[in-house]
């Protein structure tokens, strides 16, 4: 106690964005202090999840597996016909499903994170990233579990997988960052008002059908356009692609939306970081 | 700042909102004027919006504890939520040094499915502990708890009180520069209640400090040197932890009394504002409020052959009634004429009135009173008061000599006496206080 130098510590109610150097200092400086807290608060989730549960870990691809197997009966018995899918369409499925899902994981990290532990952050000098980062660890472990699945569909319909496949985390990774920094910008907002969660929920089951998840990426009409216009769907195709070695078929746009998820994640950081107080102060249930 | 001042906390001030709604839309504009880089309006209230804290300034330093009182709502918690940074200021400014650990809710922050043990770890994390850390500690953890059978259970088989002791012993070796206790002394049994207090009194030794908010009196006067009275968001006083406690005491007296005869509760609180207890000015609003209301002017008559103009009841010496010194009671009546051989008295009354404490009979022994035809005066002396500090009412009446039923009452039907005792600023009368005690006893201790 009182060994360290001691640092002095302000508070004020002017803006934090009066003084941005100061900000960024601490957002980094926290961000560094909450790796532990994050890694704990992330074990205890993943562990608690299944405490009640036989199925266990089973459960965080059950979900795509349903899905797939629906669909795949579907286009056998010809109600669906989705087109060229260039692998065999239950593979197709499960790939497009466990890339969704951790986009959708991503995306509603932030907004559950602040939900549920608005009073740890309120009560506690916990770092506010800290809770961010461990839904974000959460959302890549289900996605490493998913992919073990990914991984046997892709070997039982003997799907070549090239060397690119190499390439395919960093393509996931921008998956998170473009989900987290959404996120981030809405969960502040979240914390407020309910209705924001509401309208993600109707919003991305409305996104899951304009994403090319269960069907290839269309060519022509009103269609084509929403789709292509999705920023999600240049990372989605472009990581498929990378596992079996195709050619790329968005490379521009696949840059230009990992461009815009880096400038997103560090605007929708700073966003959450100052709204927090206002968070604490009036958002809590 | 120099370098053993922790705290120094300057103007602060805090609104919050009444209504939901508002405060939400509020809250959306607040974080846009954030976003904008622009100061808040946070001057001025807007609809709905109210003072939790105003122009509070304090400062602490190195090894001193500074106990908060006041009443619910009165604004405590708040303070130590702004000084823990969880909360942002409308006002003023807050220095700080080293570093802060908040205690409140003990075990909220559990897991139910998981183990003590667990739940030890999450928690060190949470309150910033590495794991290596928190392994060196969690022997010392486990034993202050006394919960070394329980660690491999679920913390939902815990009870209130297992929870609450597991809690407290995490946040006790956190060690911080500063440590705020949100009330946390009222949980769990009372051996375990000592074992805190004694923790937060070493902890205070080696250099700690301490900013507490308690309702255990007895914890807050052992552990704090000085207070800080808050109501209404606004500091009543600063000083001495003992003279602090006293200043409450009042202030819930004479609001207490002023809940029960209506008068007005700022008039109570605004008495303990002023001065010190001997101050004249402070005695002077205390007096006040125990001026009786004018009684209604009745004529006396055949029905009511006396009435009583006022009854009061002062100290022999001038000053406010203090414990243990003399006071005189007075019945000013006016009688339609002579009457011989009545009986008359005066009793003493809790602030609320629900409870009659004492009263004084006269004419039961053989002595013989009277009263004279026209206005007169009936009076006595007490010669040691023995009610401990507070306030109270005082009620009369004047009895038939021969059916012993009462010929008028004062305080029934009319408005009572109120009146405030005063004791000596000392840690024994703020026990008395604390414990809800009526009156003081003369003791004869023997020598061991």
């Amino acid at each position: 106690m009182g060994e360290q130098a001691m640092n002095e510590v302000v508070y004020t109610s002017e803006s934090r964005l009066g003084h941005p150097g100061q900000l960024l200092r601490e957002m980094l400086a926290d961000l560094r202090a909450s790796r532990e807290l994050a890694w704990r608060l992330m074990t205890r989730n993943i562990r608690v999840q299944y405490r009640r549960s036989v199925l266990g870990a089973a459960w965080s691809f059950i979900p795509a597996v349903a899905t797939a197997v629906a669909l795949t009966l579907a286009t056998k018995a010809r109600i669906l016909n989705v087109g060229d899918t260039f692998m065999p369409y239950p593979a197709y499925v499960l790939f497009g499903m466990t890339l969704w899902q951790t986009f959708l994981d991503a995306l509603n990290g932030p907004v559950q994170a602040l939900a549920a532990e608005t009073n740890l952050l309120a009560k506690f000098n916990v770092a506010p990233e800290a809770i961010v980062v461990s839904k974000l660890g959460e959302a890549l472990f289900n996605c490493l579990v998913r992919s073990v699945l990914v991984a046997a569909a892709l070997a039982w319909y003997q799907v070549p997988v090239a060397w690119t496949a190499l390439l395919a985390p960093p393509a996931v990774a921008a998956m998170i960052v473009l989900g987290a920094g959404m996120g981030l910008f809405l969960a502040p907002l979240s914390a407020l008002y309910q209705d924001v969660s509401k309208t993600l929920a109707i919003v991305t089951s409305f996104g899951f059908f304009l994403t090319p998840v269960v069907y290839p990426v269309p060519t022509r009409g009103l269609f084509a356009l929403l789709v292509n216009l999705n920023p999600v769907t240049p990372l989605l195709v472009t990581t498929r692609e990378l596992v079996t070695g195709a050619p790329l078929s968005q490379p521009v746009a696949f840059a230009g939306v990992v461009l815009l998820s880096v400038v997103l994640l560090l605007t929708g950081w700073i966003a959450y970081r100052v709204s927090m107080p206002i968070v604490l102060e009036r958002g809590r249930s | 700042m120099s370098d053993d001042l922790l705290i120094r906390a300057e103007h602060v001030s805090k609104k919050f909102c009444r209504k939901l709604d508002r405060s939400l839309r509020y809250g959306l504009q607040d974080m846009v004027h954030e976003l904008r880089g622009k100061p808040r309006q946070s001057d001025q209230l807007r609809p709905d919006e109210f003072w939790s804290l105003q122009d509070v300034s304090f400062e602490l330093r190195r090894g001193e504890s500074l106990g908060l009182i006041g009443r619910n709502g009165a604004g405590k918690s708040t303070l130590l939520q702004l000084v823990n940074g969880r909360l942002k200021l409308d006002g003023g400014r807050i220095t700080l040094r080293g570093s802060t650990g908040l205690v409140t809710e003990l075990g909220a922050g559990f897991n139910p499915l998981q183990t003590g043990r667990e739940n030890v770890y999450n928690s060190g994390a949470v309150l910033g502990l590495s794991r290596a850390r928190i392994d060196e500690l969690y022997g010392d953890i486990v034993e202050f708890a006394e919960l070394a059978e329980a660690m491999d259970t679920p913390v939902q088989n815990y009870s209130a009180g297992m929870r609450a002791r597991l809690g407290y012993a995490v946040v006790a070796h956190l060690n911080p520069d500063i440590l705020m206790v949100d009330e946390v002394l009222a949980v769990g049994d009372v051996a375990f209640r000592r074992k805190c207090i004694q923790h937060l009194i070493r902890y205070l030794r080696s250099g700690g400090s301490l900013l507490l908010v308690a309702h255990d009196m007895y914890a807050l006067q052992s552990i704090c040197t000085r207070c800080l009275l808050l109501d209404g968001g606004r500091v009543l006083f600063e000083g001495g932890a003992v003279e602090g406690l006293s200043r409450y005491y009042e202030m819930i007296m004479a609001l207490r009394a002023a809940g029960a005869t209506g008068a007005g509760a700022a008039g109570a609180a605004g008495a303990v504002a002023g001065g010190t207890p001997a101050a004249p000015a402070a005695a002077a609003n205390m007096l006040e409020l125990a001026v009786p209301p004018a009684f209604e002017a009745v004529e006396p008559s055949e029905k009511h052959p006396v009435v009583i103009d006022r009854l009061s009841i002062r100290p022999a010496n001038g000053r406010p009634c203090e414990t243990g010194s003399p006071a005189i009671v007075e019945m000013r009546y006016r009688a339609l004429r002579a009457i011989d051989g009545i009986l008359w008295g005066f009793s003493i009354h809790t602030g609320d009135q629900l409870t009659r404490i004492t009263s004084g009979l006269a004419g039961f022994d053989g002595r013989r009173f009277a009263l004279k035809g026209g206005p007169g005066v009936l009076s006595c002396t007490i010669p040691k008061l023995p009610l401990v500090a507070g306030t109270y009412v005082l009620k009369g009446a004047i009895l038939d000599p021969e059916t012993r039923r009462t010929l008028v009452e004062a305080g029934v039907e009319s408005p009572p006496t109120v009146f405030t005792v005063r004791s000596d600023v000392s840690e024994e009368n703020n026990i008395r206080s604390y414990l809800g005690n009526l009156v003081v006893i003369d003791v004869i201790w023997d020598n061991p």
